[in-house]
């Protein structure tokens, strides 16, 4: 938990975010060339597989951000530390676009390739509940008042719902599916032509980095929106009552210490004024 | 619709979701150091 921690901090900073965003935008753009442009077409499918290169590593960084959300709710449960609850907050965001963009990349391949854009098939199926349930996760998030549950409720919807992704990546193999069987998280090597496998790999080498950057960059705008809460609590608390609406110059949630899950330590730390904030 | 459409949609598609995104982000996150600034704090630093 402690590595994790200190790793957080240091995916954070100014510099690495910087770095990762340049890196990302670097492998993106030499993936997109080698895919759409270097590598052969299918002997079968012809160009629409190139939609593969993308797709595919759109569902890995789903499962990854959905790992992430599981592994963040246990660690809030067991430490209480909010920061915990801003990675799930973070990383589920994520997840949730990645898989929006894995079932409109698979659609599209699916016209084309089987006729139609939309079938009941159990790998279709499972990842549009996995869509359903972190949006359901989100929305969770918008109704808890106090903070503290909706930390304590959302940790334990995070964990539940990652029972979904082992059932989203057996399902072709548990059920009759049109869904390809697994090509590369398989046992065994991979079922792929040489360069097809290298470019996909940069894809995913590309699209990690892409996960990696937004989710520092969501942690730090996930960090400046309760840092936000915390200087207007610590403003009413040096005002007192009676001044509030003349000291706070933007507009400010009625109560700002549900806002931020006041702690008695926050409270004490915020009131001690600028030397006492971190 | 051609197979190039196809393949041209989702990657367009792609750049426009995570880029939308990304974008989206540092709106907010220059919204709250804005509003950080305006309640009297400290500008923040990142990576603490």
């Amino acid at each position: 938990m402690k590595f994790a921690e200190r790793l957080m901090a240091r995916l954070t900073g100014r510099r690495s975010q910087r770095l990762l965003g340049f890196s990302a935008a670097a492998t993106l753009a030499v993936s997109a060339v080698v895919s759409l442009v270097v590598v052969p077409a299918d002997a079968t499918q012809g160009n629409v597989q190139r939609l593969m290169y993308v797709h595919v590593p759109a569902a890995w960084l789903a499962y990854v951000s959905f790992t992430t959300v599981f592994i963040a709710s246990i660690g809030y449960l067991k430490t209480k530390q909010i920061r915990w609850d801003r990675l799930a907050a973070a990383s589920v965001e994520i997840g949730v676009l990645f898989t929006a963009l894995t079932i409109l990349l698979g659609s599209l391949w699916g016209k084309p390739v089987w006729g139609t854009y939309w079938t009941w098939d159990p790998r279709l199926t499972t990842t549009a509940i996995l869509l359903l349930v972190y949006v359901g996760y989100l929305a969770l998030r918008q109704v808890a008042d106090n903070p503290a549950r909706r930390a304590r409720w959302s940790a334990v919807v995070g964990i539940v719902a990652f029972l979904d992704v082992p059932i989203v990546h057996l399902s072709v193999v548990w059920w009759r599916s049109l869904h390809q069987q697994a090509t590369v998280l398989r046992p065994g090597a991979p079922t792929i032509a040489g360069s097809m496998l290298a470019t996909l790999l940069l894809s995913f080498v590309a699209m990690n980095l892409l996960y990696l950057y937004l989710l520092a960059l969501r942690l730090r705008v996930g960090r400046l929106e309760d840092r936000v809460a915390m200087e207007a609590l610590s403003g009413r608390l040096r005002s007192g009552p009676s001044e509030r609406s003349v000291t706070s110059p933007v507009p400010m949630p009625l109560d700002v210490s549900a806002a931020v899950g006041t702690s008695p330590a926050l409270v004490a730390r915020s009131a001690a004024g600028p030397a006492g904030r971190q | 619709m051609h197979d190039g459409m196809y393949v041209a949609v989702g990657y367009l598609a792609t750049a426009a979701l995570l880029s939308g995104y990304a974008v989206r982000l540092h709106v907010r996150a220059r919204g709250s150091m804005a509003r950080v600034t305006a309640l009297g704090g400290r500008r923040p630093r990142v990576g603490r």
